[in-house]
Order: structure tokens, then sequence, then C-alpha cells
């Protein structure tokens, strides 16, 4: 065993308050990127799960699905453009859902379609509805009416499907038809002729250039702004401010991670500066030594990462299901190599020191 | 073959625009078998040589010579192998490794190197731990030893390695009298029985009889 390990061993009490600490950086790095998926996945759902490579908005939208409008004549158009595959519709309300059995009104978002969204199947008969499962914590059941909207329109639940949502709102996919109707009930300045959408999702041909035919499409229509799914993921109301926010956050809560390590060995080491004097003198080469303190900021980092992970595992569990955080292993990789890198980076400020301890320090010289 | 040759060795440190001389124009050699005893007073340059002749420093000119080895321009590098697998060191202040049991800190040198053959270190150490009266003690760690226990582990590290040349740093200075006195002949008997060279520095004159040759240093010259 390395004399690393040894000192952990028999010495952890040393080690502990920045095993701790870290742990709970790792906690707060955890939680904090759960937020920004939970937030990200919760209210993007809808638009990433389209297949189509674009979406059409009308040039007065202002890139809002909500205030956007594409009438059948503007579809006509958007299909006539070379490299236009197939266009499908999409649109979206906001609403109150009363669910069988529950005092409280769910948040919904009924999303009218006509297909070609990953996971969701083709759209159901008028009147019923694919809903997310995250509308299960609301106690909605396959086989529940629910009923929408201020004159409670009745949706029945046919089925489930996953992280479809809008806005942080649970989805229910429905025929355009029904989505019509709850638009004008819901909401009637807004309402939509029949054949409208809020936007076109396009597919582009295989040999096509999606970015010209995006040109082509505004240029063909004189109304429109088309976007890519990307561009049209980031354009939802929020998502950019949250992204960059949370990033910035996590951004300096790596930084504490490499500072709570620099700090650390950086005292370590020089409460043992003449022990590894005397090592050197003994025979220990600086990488043996430089070796050392690698491998105590590794084990350091990595109990505190797993000690870290189950507090936040557990935490996951605890806070109610309407807080929008998502714990994914993508997030959990992240987090593992951004502390493992700024705990390698901490540790590092203190190699130079190794380095330079003086193995005629063991005995002092000039005398 | 003489144990350490020192020729002609000069070590000068640079303080502002002043040159320091440490040690000057030194020759010495020390038998394969000889115990010498190096005495004088404080900044006299007696720390300065041992440091030279264990390869802990290199000197500003002249040539060191430790058995077979002349490593006056050996790299850093081949100066930590060398005092791993040549030299032996009793330090001034024990400085054990405290999270190192007794055998583990005897064994550290060996350990160092890569030695592979645990078993065999791990047999050796306990033995010269039973042969210094610390058979008992292997599992202890520093602090559950008294200091002479402490100084009695360090003799056991600085023989571990069957070294060519054992240096000694003020054996003495921490201890009270009698315990000094038992742990110089501890010294010498472990490194006479050994028949090692070893150069004892030391500023107790009570405690140079246990030496075959004594030699004075002042202001980094020797004198017989």
């Amino acid at each position: 065993m390395t004399l690393g390990l040894r000192e952990l061993r028999r010495r952890f009490r040393k080690f502990l308050p920045t095993t701790a600490a870290l742990a709970l950086l790792v906690v707060l790095l955890l939680m904090l990127g759960g937020l920004l998926d939970g937030l990200y996945l919760g209210s993007t759902g809808a638009l990433r799960s389209q297949r189509s490579e674009l979406a059409v908005y009308s040039d007065d939208a202002r890139d809002s699905v909500i205030r956007s409008r594409i009438d059948p004549a503007t579809r006509d158009s958007i299909e006539s453009v070379d490299g236009v595959e197939a266009t499908y519709g999409f649109g979206v309300a906001l609403v109150g859902a009363r669910v069988p059995g529950e005092t409280t009104i769910a948040d919904a978002a009924v999303i009218g379609y006509e297909g070609n969204v990953d996971g969701v199947p083709a759209p159901p008969p008028p009147g019923k509805a694919w809903a997310d499962r995250s509308l299960q914590a609301d106690g909605v059941h396959e086989g529940d009416v629910v009923r929408v909207g201020p004159t409670r329109i009745p949706i029945e639940v046919v089925g489930f499907v996953r992280d479809t949502n809008f806005l942080q709102q649970g989805a229910l996919w429905v025929e355009p038809d029904t989505w019509r109707e709850v638009l004008s009930e819901s909401r009637p300045g807004a309402a939509v002729e029949d054949g409208a959408f809020q936007t076109v999702w396009v597919d582009v041909a295989p040999d096509a250039d999606t970015a010209a035919v995006a040109r082509a499409i505004d240029e063909a229509t004189g109304t429109t702004k088309t976007l890519t799914r990307q561009e049209a993921v980031l354009a939802i109301p929020g998502i950019k401010e949250q992204k960059s926010t949370f990033t910035q956050i996590i951004g300096v809560t790596f930084f504490v991670s490499g500072l709570v390590v620099a700090l650390f060995f950086a005292l370590l080491t020089l409460e043992r500066t003449a022990m590894l004097g005397v090592l050197k003198a003994v025979g220990a080469s600086s990488r043996q030594l430089v070796a050392t303190l690698g491998t105590q900021t590794v084990v350091i980092t990595a109990l505190a990462y797993l000690i870290g992970a189950l507090i936040a595992i557990g935490m996951t569990l605890v806070i109610p299901p309407q807080v929008p955080i998502t714990l994914t292993a993508s997030r959990a990789v992240f987090v593992a190599i951004g502390v493992f890198v700024a705990a390698l980076v901490g540790g590092a400020i203190s190699l130079r020191r190794i380095i330079r301890i003086d193995p005629a320090s063991a005995i002092g010289t000039g005398t | 073959m003489p144990a350490l040759q020192l020729r002609n060795v000069r070590k000068t440190y640079q303080s502002g625009d002043t040159e320091i001389v440490a040690l000057d124009d030194t020759t010495l050699e020390v038998g394969d078998d000889e115990i010498l005893a190096l005495i004088g007073p404080s900044g006299s340059g007696k720390t300065t040589l041992l440091s030279i002749a264990g390869g802990l420093l290199s000197p500003t000119r002249g040539a060191v010579i430790v058995g077979d080895h002349d490593i006056t321009e050996y790299s850093a590098k081949q100066l930590t192998t060398f005092r791993r697998e040549q030299v032996g060191f009793v330090f001034q202040t024990v400085n054990l490794v405290p999270f190192l049991t007794a055998r583990e800190n005897v064994m550290i040198a060996a350990e160092l190197g890569g030695h592979a053959n645990e078993k065999a270190t791990k047999a050796r150490a306990d033995q010269l731990l039973d042969e210094l009266g610390l058979g008992r003690r292997a599992a202890n760690l520093p602090a559950q030893l008294s200091g002479g226990e402490r100084q009695r582990v360090a003799i056991g590290r600085a023989l571990m390695n069957e070294p060519q040349l054992i240096l000694v740093d003020e054996p003495t200075s921490a201890l009270d009298t009698k315990l000094g006195t038992q742990v110089m002949e501890l010294i010498v008997n472990e490194v006479k029985r050994r028949s090692t060279a070893a150069i004892i520095v030391t500023h107790d004159t009570r405690m140079t009889h246990y030496a075959d040759r004594t030699v004075q240093i002042t202001d980094g010259v020797l004198a017989a």
C-alpha cells in the first residue's frame, strides 16, 4: 500500500473536514445541475421530441409558439418550397386541468399535433389524449377523463408518454381539432381558424441543405421566420436565461471545490515539509511524493463524490414532485469529471512546493 | 577500499554579494569499518560536510567518492537512488513518519526503492527491530514509542539497506545524558557489528570516545 493510502487510512480524521466540504459541494453541484436539467427538460420536451429539423413561426411572433400563427395558405407556400418533404402542424394551449378525485387543478399543456413526434404515437381520436407521465404526480391515471379550461372540456387519457412537457406544464397530446376547441374556449382572443396552427414543423429532404431550405421558406412566404429545432428550443421564454444563470453558479461551485482542495493540500504540505524532507533524504523521489498527493486527492474526491451523490439522490426522493429536479446520468458524469478536474488542479498548486523541498533540510545545512 | 573519500571539497553559498565558505578545501578519508566523530561549534561546517558525504548537497568544487561511487557529478535523480541504496541517515530530530508503524518506518527506504520481495524485507525489518530490542513494538506508531525507542527505530531505518556509510547527525542532542549514552553505545555496537563505516556529528565531546577517530572542524576547515 502506498504512503498516501496509509496516511489516509490511519489519519483519516485529518482529511475528514475536506472530504465533508467537498461532499457538500458535490451535493450542491448535483442539485443545481438537477434543477437546471429539470427546468430545461420540463420546459422543452414538446419541442425536443419533434423529429422534424425546422420549425416555422409567423415573423411577428418573436419566436414564441403561443404568439405564432400559420394559416393554411402560408402552409401551402411552405410545402411548395424545394427541399420541403413534409409538414406537421403544431399548437399549444396552456390550461388548468381538473383531475377526477383531486382538489388541486393541474397545469396542463394541450398540444395539437399531426404526428412525427418521438415517443408519442399518432394523434388519438377527438376528445382523447396521450398524457405525459409527469401528470401522474397530479393524480392522472389511464382512462381518466380530465376536464380542461374554463368550460371544462372533457379529454380522456388513453395512455402515457414521457419527457414531452412544455413550460413545466404536463402535456396532453391531442388531434388538432380538439386543441383548437380548447384554445378557443380558454383564450378566445387567441383562437385559430380551421386548418391553422401556431407553428409548422418541416421535414427537409435528405439531399437538401437545411439552412438553405429555411431561407427559401421565409422568402417564399414573406411572413415567416424559420428556426432549427435547437433554436426553437432555446427560444422558449426563460430557457437561455436559466441555462446561463445556472451555468455560472455551477462554474463558481467548481472553482470553490478546487479552492477547498488547493487550500487543504497547501496547508498539509506546509505542515509536513520536514517529514517530506526526511523522505527525500532517505531516497524518496519528488515523483513518489507527488504521486502520494495525487493518490490522496483522487481518493478524497472519489469518497466525497460518492457521499455527495448518495445525499443528492436521497434528497431528490424526498423533494416534492412539483419541484422540477431531474438527476441524469450525463449530469452525474459531468459533475464527477468537473469535481475531479477541479480537485486535481487544486492539488497541483502544492506540486511546486513539494518538488522544491530540499532533502538537505532534513539535517539542516550551514552548521 | 575507503568508505568515503573527500578530495579538496569546497562548498560555498551566495548571500547577496557575499560568498560564504561553508567548507574549504577539505580532504578526508574514512575507512570501510571506521567510526569517525566530527566535532565543532555551530556554524563550523560539520553538517555541510555530512550532507555532501551523503549526497544531500553537491560540492562547489572537489570530488566525493563513497565506496566505489564517485558521486561528484551525479544528477539529482542519481543522488536520490544513491542515498536510498548506499547511505543510512540518523537525523538529529528523530523524524519518523508519524503514520507508519515502527516496522514500516524501518522498511521505508526499501519500499521506496520498489524492492519486489516484500516478505524478505519485512523479515529483515523484524530481525533489525529484534536486535534493537523493539521486537514487540514493531506494530506501534511513533506516537506510541518513547524517545529512546524512536531513536532506535531511526537507527534501524539507517541500517535496513546495509549501507556502505552511515551518517549520524547529533544523535544525543535531544536526549538526556543517560539515554544519550545508551543511544551512542547502540549506534557504535550496531555499526561495528556490521563492519560499516560511520560519521557521527556531535558537539558533545563526552561522546567522542566511542569513535575510532575524532576530527575537529572550525570555520569549514578540518584539523586532525
